[in-house]
């Protein structure tokens, strides 16, 4: 049985239980309402009138911010929204398997390094599915409210194909974390640590103007994908895409050397 | 070489610790095909890890395992031509036990048109054909072992390797899972980790007994509880004519523990065998009129196992 068989088995395997489980369901439900609140809200304070910023507590402003922002901007939230899912979903995929000792009824049959990788694969096809799902309702709300068609359909599916590299990435990255821990809750704020260092890395990549500092958190080539240079886009497509598969790589390199 | 005397698992000086515990230590030994094999030892004598490196769970520290003359970990070679019952391994609560096996079979290679039906049989097997649908989650104790060893027997493996296969459950399931393996007795060469002594006396054709990390005594059950060098006569209160029975020309020695009431007799398997000796020594015993309460060929694995790692 080739490798890539055994990755597909496993992958399948994670998306059929978490898509079913109380957590995945729950998961995508919040996804589904925090969409589509904020989507419905938009499509129903934003009239086109000026826009009146005079309020003097946020609450007050709220209409008209959530006036100011644009389809882009409610569905750019959502890429951004993808390592909380991540790490929510995917904290204990490994973690729990590794506790429960459940993953022992696999590695006798399954190449530990397949098995791994179809962790990953499993958790972002579930990443892609919840973001797809939620993406999906606010082009439905904005369809239906305040933006044309043609405005929808160029920009919603680019910015979920967007999210696509990036949520690899950040499969990636929560697998490796996770998989070096037993205990699921240690393992979610381990992630979660690495996730806050990785965004520190970020925001001092733009405050000391040092661009190579942002090149490992994931959200950094949203910029490049969404830009106008489709040479730049494809680049920062590949670099997500190539940073997945090394850490990818790298966490299934080392599950394949250790005690389960 | 013929069928039955091919190795199928060898551990070659195997040792393994985590961090300064050494938890098996310099470990050698061999499992002949188609036999069944105990490991057998106190809590914390290296049972579990021996178990675990033999499965490709943990890697050994040093020395060298074969399994089907390959390494534990060669998962490739090895899929479907071993299977494993780990001892404390949950099974996925989320998963029903039909997918849960089906997967299991998928990723054994079998094809999806026979997966199913493998599985199926093998749940048949442990009798639990009407819990397909049933969550892993929701099995009790007892299911769920058989469950556990319904995946470990799927597809007929060559090796199997059960790790406290009883442990935990009521007298009758574990009598169940008990006529499961026996079944399988002669079908695959079985390797049985157990605290229970009685059970690997019944079913084991041979033993290591292990002990803080050592092997401490190996050999088939035979050796291990000397049934071909003793034999064992309980006597109820009455005359206890030991110097008769040692003028016997096969007797080596023969001894009387009073507060067992148990007369020792020993012989070397040279000279006759035991059941010569059961022979002659209770023909002196009735002739002397002593009151015979029972017999047995050996020591006990269980007596052997409390010589061979007593602190």
């Amino acid at each position: 049985m080739s490798p890539a068989a055994e990755t597909l088995l496993v992958a399948q395997r994670e998306l059929r239980t978490n898509l079913r489980s109380a957590k995945g369901v729950a998961l995508l439900v919040l996804s589904l309402l925090g969409g589509g609140l904020t989507a419905l809200l938009f499509a129903h304070k934003a009239q086109p009138k000026p826009l009146d910023l005079s309020g003097t507590t946020v609450t007050d402003m709220a209409p008209a911010l959530i006036a100011m922002l644009g389809l882009q901007a409610i569905l750019a939230a959502t890429v951004w929204l993808t390592p909380m899912l991540v790490s929510l979903i995917g904290f204990d995929a490994i973690a729990g398997e590794l506790q429960h000792r459940s993953v022992r009824y696999w590695t006798v049959r399954s190449r530990r390094a397949s098995f791994y990788v179809g962790k990953v694969i499993g958790l972002w096809a579930v990443v892609a599915i919840v973001t797809l799902f939620m993406d999906a309702l606010v082009w439905l709300v904005f369809l239906t409210g305040v933006k044309g068609a043609e405005d929808v359909l160029k920009i919603g599916p680019l910015l979920w194909l967007v999210s696509l590299p990036i949520s690899l990435a950040w499969s990636a990255i929560a697998s490796l974390v996770g998989s070096q821990f037993r205990a699921p809750m240690l393992a979610l704020m381990m992630t979660w640590a690495t996730f806050f260092a990785l965004f520190i890395s970020w925001v001092a990549s733009r405050a000391m103007r040092i661009e190579a500092l942002g090149f490992l958190y994931p959200n950094f080539y949203e910029d490049w994908m969404m830009g106008d240079d489709p040479k730049k886009a494809a680049l920062g497509a590949l670099m997500c895409l190539g940073l997945g598969a090394i850490v990818t790589t790298a966490g299934a390199f080392a599950f394949a050397r250790r005690d389960v | 070489m013929s069928r039955e005397r091919e190795v199928v698992l060898r551990l070659s000086h195997v040792s393994k610790t985590f961090g300064p515990t050494r938890a098996v230590d310099d470990i050698s030994l061999t499992v002949e095909r188609g036999s069944v094999y105990g490991l057998i030892g106190p809590n914390g004598a290296g049972k579990t890890t021996t178990f675990s490196m033999l499965a490709g769970y943990l890697f050994p520290t040093s020395g060298e395992i074969r399994v089907l003359d390959y390494a534990p970990t060669n998962t490739d070679a090895l899929r479907a031509r071993i299977g494993v019952l780990p001892q404390d391994a949950l099974l996925p609560p989320n998963d029903r036990v039909g997918e849960m096996l089906v997967h299991a079979a998928r990723l054994q290679d079998v094809p999806r048109a026979k997966a199913e039906e493998l599985a199926r049989a093998a749940l048949a097997e442990v009798d639990g054909k009407d819990w397909w649908k049933t969550k892993c989650g929701a099995l009790s104790h007892g299911m769920a072992k058989r469950v556990a060893l319904a995946q470990a027997l799927l597809g007929d493996p060559e090796v199997v390797l059960l790790d406290e296969p009883t442990a935990g459950l009521d007298p009758r399931v574990a009598y169940e899972v008990r006529q499961i393996v026996r079944s399988r007795k002669g079908r695959c060469t079985l390797v049985v980790s157990s605290h229970n002594l009685q059970e690997l006396e019944q079913i084991c054709d041979a033993a290591a007994i292990l002990d803080r990390g050592k092997v401490v005594a190996q050999g088939t059950m035979a050796e291990l509880t000397a049934t071909s060098e003793e034999i064992r006569v309980t006597l109820a209160p009455g005359p206890v004519p030991i110097a008769e029975v040692r003028e016997l020309s096969m007797v080596s020695r023969a001894t009387f523990d009073d507060d067992r009431r148990e007369l020792v007799v020993s012989f070397e398997r040279t000279t006759a065998d035991a059941e010569t000796v059961i022979a002659a020594t209770l023909s002196v015993l009735l002739a002397k009129s002593a009151r015979i309460s029972g017999v047995a060929k050996g020591r006990g694995l269980e007596q052997r196992v409390m010589e061979m790692t007593r602190e």
